[in-house]
């Protein structure tokens, strides 16, 4: 019985497989030699070669040189004293002052813990969710009942995080859908919103609920790209659905979800300012202040911007970190990386 | 790594490095130094449209025509039309105009925060309560007003009648100056209270209570009365207005009122941390107490605003928080609800407590911040005499509330103002086509201070339930005003850290007690956790920064 | 010359699929089950939507009792024609539409030309170029130093301002360039043996090959563009230059009573009264556009068609 051929395995098939590096491409003009062999040829032998497709390069570039690096230098006020109404780049030198006031200041590292926390979770539950509703939705049949089913489940991604917020409210509040539920069950009512141990179910539930349908889109686009031919071959070979999901489907989404996983990976500790903003109450902050409200309300009495800075750096260097580790990691285990 | 992309990062790093000392040596001078005198030296000041004399009593014409920048807040309810008859009068009869940046009411905080950061803010900006000129002061980007009050006559002029000089000295910063020119009153204005269904106190045969201990009695009536409801009073606002103004009845500040979490002690002469204090513990024990006899709801501590008028609308609860313009928009809610007639819902004048008949508040309102840089300009002098004159005088005060006398209003003999016939404002004319906010830009937030700041301004426009209430709230005696303790730049950094964290933590307690999360037999243990949060240090620099300044200026 | 005609692709498809096998008797229970579940999802997703449109329609009385669930009760259009009275409503809204389509315009060729460029695995400097993007991604100025920025730019109140300074995503980049470098390579080189230019290959040979991921891109910057406010908050500071987001959180704003942390600080000055539903009327005026933007977007979805290419 002759076992369904792994198409990743099979190089230029149709099936998007990784640009793993292990199977250098031949480029299109010519053939040049793997990189490792060859001398490398001077830079003006590169440009004349490929300045087609430098110059493509170069509004991107100035782009980001201008819009996006320019304005970077004014992180350096994470080591000056910045006024507000003075110099915009600070006014004088004061080293790590106030990297050491983060480090010191226990409730930063408390509401640290509590961004890591919700990320991961984020990352753990969140994430898996949308492959699988592609994948449900790629079982129907009906192409119609199927585009209905898609537009319906984009609906939450456009409702704005005010009305999120407070129908959230509403449904978990003590005469709230949640409680009737949970009465009808026998059980005692909870008054979920001012219990810190709470504050993650519901938080991680919410996000789970708008972004599911958003994030099937990639998927479903990944999906439409796989070769049916290949399905085709394998119920020849007898395979059943499960089978084909899982040697054909799967592989073939594999490097969109390795991508989005590394970009999650990468961009997690990014929770939501607003959505916590307007979930929590103090009596939820043990759980539920992260970062960016905790450096809300400092803001609101002292509007120190150098301080918001210097931890903006030290989260971006986590992030900048992570993914590159992320990256690293999945170009030696699967193959597939970003870069 | 090759040596290519290393020499490019390199030099890209280099670049960098470069460019942003570069910057930071050119930028970043220090504003010139404050002059350490009462009164700037006003003889280099730019006169130009300035009248030479110009005093209480006088109408501000400028000598030339003007323009001055300003920061425009813009309310949806009112939104900004440059065609105005309050823009055409004031070029007309003061020779003013106005260069206008306009921000929206969502975000006025953040923008205004952002222009003057950047160093791009106008000359006049309104609609600032203190604290938040506070953290603009280092860096010398707005103007200490303090040092030109022989420009602002009638500013003066009030403060001195109306007795206000405690409180503007709670607005002095570390130099001694102050730095916001806020919208005065001549009477404390009080607004939040709670309403109650008084049609349900007449069935029990009960009267509005006058104490609070009075008020958990005829909660308890209610609930005896209506055994099928879990509670009979829940509250909004997160409960945060409930606290502020239950709280001086206690002897203590809380919700709203809680601020940087300072009571004053006259006896020991220092400022102690009021979520630690007794009179907070009594404060939280009676709500605890409410909570617990299941009287109060306590998802009135988290629920939102909807939620709580919801229960008030089906008749769930019996009492809310409320200000005056809340209860009307609740009183059609009932009216919808449960239909007109069927209901009855009044403010009642807030109770007194353990500590007495006391309420607190200050008689200063939303503000005028100016930029320093509006200082250099030629027009300068004009440009205060015209704020002081239109904020601050009672001629300027009545313009930006009622109008051009003739066009939008008329007086009748007794010197009672009434609405043109064609113009109406809150209902008070239902004929008029015309309204005096949208159509001609009066009663508008950015130009008027404090409504009116007199009493003959602020009283009028209201009904007469509402005056009755103010009268009956007149009486109340009045907690005393705290001494100033102004902070050096990094003591407030310092501070800000400790009071974030410190008044999280009260907050997050006091809820945890009031809805029985947390037993009351804690509380000392709740106490000694705020001391583990810095709090011995902060209340160190707070009290070194009041004695400082106490010392300084006698 | 490769052509591609997606519709006789099509044909094929549907010709070879084979109807007449049978599903197994597992399968068959797993679809089912598979609809039922979609439903339920469809219906969890669909209800607060429906709740809130419900609730735009209704009497305030009936919404602040709670008891508009699916049906509007009090039916009425009074709030929509409030706001949609207000000309500036209506200035708002075409700016919104202005940016958005010139803003996502923008995006997409910077986004393109760039994803394309390094997915090129033989473009010298390519892991530079790609870490210079990255880098980004996590590393900004802040609001001051953008707003200085675009002021000394002289961006302040005009287009430039709110559709220059996100023109690039680089999550968006970073999917397209995964998407251009899964296209097998044997097409560029047919199309390099059959003269073309890189600009050619660009245009001719891959953009029609990747509708499905510039679909999606074109989707995910239209919508992010079309619900940012922030650039404008920042940037922006002539009522008439708003996007209609900013009109419509203004006009939340303003119907929301006193609410802050400093102090009861109430919208004093009117007691006009607002719409209780007028968050509900905002939210379906925002995303109405929107949702009908899909269904266009949509078809490109659906052709796969990588397969025939290659063999034809």
């Amino acid at each position: 019985m002759t076992t369904v051929q792994d198409p990743a395995a099979t190089p230029g098939s149709g099936s998007p497989s990784g640009p793993s590096s292990a199977a250098p491409r031949v480029a299109a003009a010519g053939t040049v030699p793997p990189r490792s062999t060859r001398r490398r040829p001077t830079w003006r032998k590169t440009i004349r070669r490929d300045w087609q497709l430098y110059s493509l390069l170069v509004l991107p570039l100035v782009f980001l040189a201008i819009f996006r690096y320019m304005p970077m230098l004014g992180n350096v006020i994470a080591f000056r004293r910045f006024r507000p109404g003075g110099s915009i780049l600070g006014d004088e030198w004061v080293g790590l002052r106030y990297v050491q006031m983060f480090i010191k200041d226990a409730k930063f590292w408390d509401v640290f813990q509590n961004t890591i926390i919700l990320g991961g979770l984020g990352l753990l539950i969140v994430f898996p969710l949308p492959v699988v509703l592609a994948l449900l939705l790629n079982e129907l049949r009906s192409r119609r009942f199927k585009r209905i089913m898609q537009t319906v489940s984009y609906l939450p991604h456009f409702m704005s995080i005010v009305i999120v917020a407070g129908m959230v409210m509403q449904i978990v509040s003590v005469k709230g859908t949640v409680n009737q539920i949970v009465g009808f069950f026998g059980g005692d009512a909870v008054n979920f919103i001012q219990r810190a141990d709470w504050f993650r179910a519901i938080y991680i539930s919410s996000e789970a609920w708008q972004t599911v349908g958003w994030g099937t889109i990639l998927y479903l686009a990944a999906l439409t790209t796989i070769d049916g031919n290949l399905y085709e071959a394998s119920r020849i070979d007898g395979a059943n659905r499960w089978q084909q999901t899982w040697h054909i489907t799967l592989p073939g989404i594999r490097p969109t979800m390795v991508t989005l996983l590394i970009l999650n990976v990468g961009t997690f500790m990014a929770v939501g300012f607003e959505k916590v903003l307007l979930l929590y109450n103090p009596l939820t902050y043990p759980t539920a202040d992260v970062i960016s409200t905790y450096l809300y309300r400092v803001g609101i009495v002292s509007s120190n911007f150098s301080y918001a800075t210097a931890i903006g750096l030290f989260d971006s260097l986590i992030g900048l970190t992570l993914i590159l580790s992320a990256n690293a990691i999945s170009r030696r285990l699967v193959g597939t990386s970003l870069w | 790594m090759t040596t290519m992309r290393r020499r490019a990062i390199g030099g890209l790093t280099a670049g960098v490095l470069v460019l942003s000392l570069a910057a930071c040596g050119g930028g970043g001078d220090g504003k010139a130094e404050q002059s350490p005198e009462e009164n700037a030296d006003t003889t280099d000041l730019g006169m130009v449209g300035a009248m030479a004399d110009y005093g209480v009593g006088d109408t501000f014409v400028a000598t030339e025509p003007v323009e001055f920048s300003l920061l425009y807040r813009d309310h949806p309810n009112y939104p900004l039309n440059e065609d105005w008859l309050f823009f055409s009068s004031v070029a007309e009869r003061n020779n003013v105009t106005f260069d206008i940046t306009s921000a929206p009411l969502s975000d006025w905080a953040q923008r205004r925060s952002l222009l003057i950061g950047a160093g791009d803010a106008p000359s006049i900006i309104p609609v600032t309560y203190t604290p938040d000129e506070q953290p603009f002061v280092a860096s010398g980007a707005i103007l200490p007003v303090s040092d030109y009050l022989d420009l602002m006559p009638n500013f003066t002029d009030k403060v001195e009648r109306w007795g206000l000089e405690p409180e503007l000295e709670t607005l002095r910063q570390e130099d001694g100056k102050f730095y916001l020119l806020p919208g005065l009153l001549e009477q404390l204005r009080p607004d939040y209270t709670l309403a109650m269904r008084t049609d349900v106190l007449t069935e029990l045969g009960l009267e509005a209570p006058a104490t609070w201990d009075e008020f958990a009695e005829t909660l308890t009536a209610m609930k005896e009365a209506h055994p099928e409801l879990a509670y009979v009073y829940s509250d909004r606002w997160k409960g945060d207005a409930l606290l502020s103004f239950a709280a001086p009845a206690f002897g203590t500040s809380a919700g709203w009122g809680y601020g940087a979490g300072l009571t004053w002690d006259d006896d020991a002469g220092e400022f102690v941390y009021a979520g630690a204090t007794e009179e907070y513990r009594e404060l939280v024990g009676y709500f605890a107490g409410l909570v617990k006899d299941g009287l109060m709801d306590p998802e009135s501590f988290t629920q939102e605003d909807d939620q709580a008028v919801q229960k008030l609308a089906n008749s769930q609860s019996f009492a809310i928080s409320t200000n005056a313009q809340e209860l009307i928009g609740n009183r059609t809610t009932l009216t919808e609800s449960l239909g007109a007639g069927s209901f009855e819902l009044a403010k009642i004048r807030v109770p007194s407590g353990p500590a007495g008949d006391l309420i607190s508040g200050s008689r200063m309102e939303s503000g005028i911040m100016i930029s320093a840089d509006a200082a250099e300009s030629e027009n300068f002098v004009a440009m205060m005499q015209f704020v002081d004159w239109l904020y601050f005088s009672d001629e300027g005060l009545e313009f930006a509330r009622w109008g051009v006398e003739g066009e939008t209003f008329d007086r009748a003999a007794d010197g009672t103002r009434v609405l043109a016939a064609d113009v109406d404002f809150l209902g008070q004319n239902p004929e008029g086509t015309k309204n005096l906010q949208v159509d001609f830009g009066f009663f508008n937030g950015v130009f008027m201070l404090a409504h009116g700041s007199t009493n003959d301004l602020v009283q009028t426009h209201i009904s007469e339930e509402e005056a009755g209430w103010r009268e009956s709230m007149a009486d109340k005696e009045r907690t005393e005003v705290p001494p100033p303790y102004p902070f050096s730049e990094l003591e407030r950094e310092e501070a800000s850290l400790y009071q974030t964290a410190l008044t999280d933590y009260a907050k997050q307690n006091t809820l945890a007690f009031i809805t029985g999360q947390r037993d009351l037999s804690e509380w000392d243990a709740y106490v000694a956790e705020l001391e583990g949060q810095n709090l011995s240090a902060y209340l160190e620099v707070v009290n070194g920064a009041q004695q400082r300044y106490a010392e300084a200026n006698g | 010359m490769v052509t591609i005609d997606p519709a006789a692709l099509r044909e094929r498809i549907v010709q070879t699929r084979p109807t007449v096998v049978k599903d197994t008797r597992g399968y068959t229970v797993f679809r089912v089950a598979n609809a039922v579940v979609l439903v339920l999802v469809m219906a969890v997703m669909l209800y607060p939507f429906v709740n809130i449109v419900a609730q735009s329609f209704s009497r305030e009385g009936y919404i602040n009792a709670g008891q508009v669930n699916l049906v509007p009760r009090g039916f009425n259009i009074e709030t929509y024609q409030t706001v949609m009275a207000d000309g500036m409503f209506w200035t708002n809204y075409k700016n919104t539409v202005l940016y958005t389509t010139v803003a996502t315009a923008i995006a997409m060729v910077l986004t393109t030309t760039f994803a394309y460029a390094i997915a090129k695995q033989h473009l010298r400097g390519r892991t530079f170029f790609i870490g210079v993007a990255v880098f980004t991604m996590f590393f900004n100025g802040g609001l001051i130093p953008n707003y200085v920025l675009i002021n000394a730019l002289g961006f302040t109140n005009t287009l430039w301002a709110i559709v220059l300074p996100n023109a690039i995503s680089v999550f968006n980049l970073l999917v397209m360039k995964s998407f251009f470098e899964n296209l097998p390579s044997e097409l560029e080189e047919a199309a390099a043996i059959d003269g073309l230019s890189t600009y050619g290959t660009l245009l001719r040979i891959v953009l029609p090959l990747s509708k499905a991921v510039i679909a999606t891109m074109i989707l995910f910057y239209a919508v992010t563009f079309w619900n940012s406010w922030f650039s404008a908050f920042l940037y922006l500071d002539k009522a008439e230059l708003f996007p209609v987001t900013v009109y419509l959180r203004n006009l939340i704003a303003g119907a929301s009573t006193a609410n802050s942390v400093s102090g009861a600080v109430a919208s004093d000055e009117s007691t006009m009264q607002i719409a209780s539903n007028i968050k509900s009327v905002t939210m379906v005026l925002t995303v109405l556009p929107i949702i009908c933007l899909y269904p266009f977007v949509q078809k490109y979805f659906v052709s796969g068609v990588m397969l025939g290419a290659v063999k034809g």
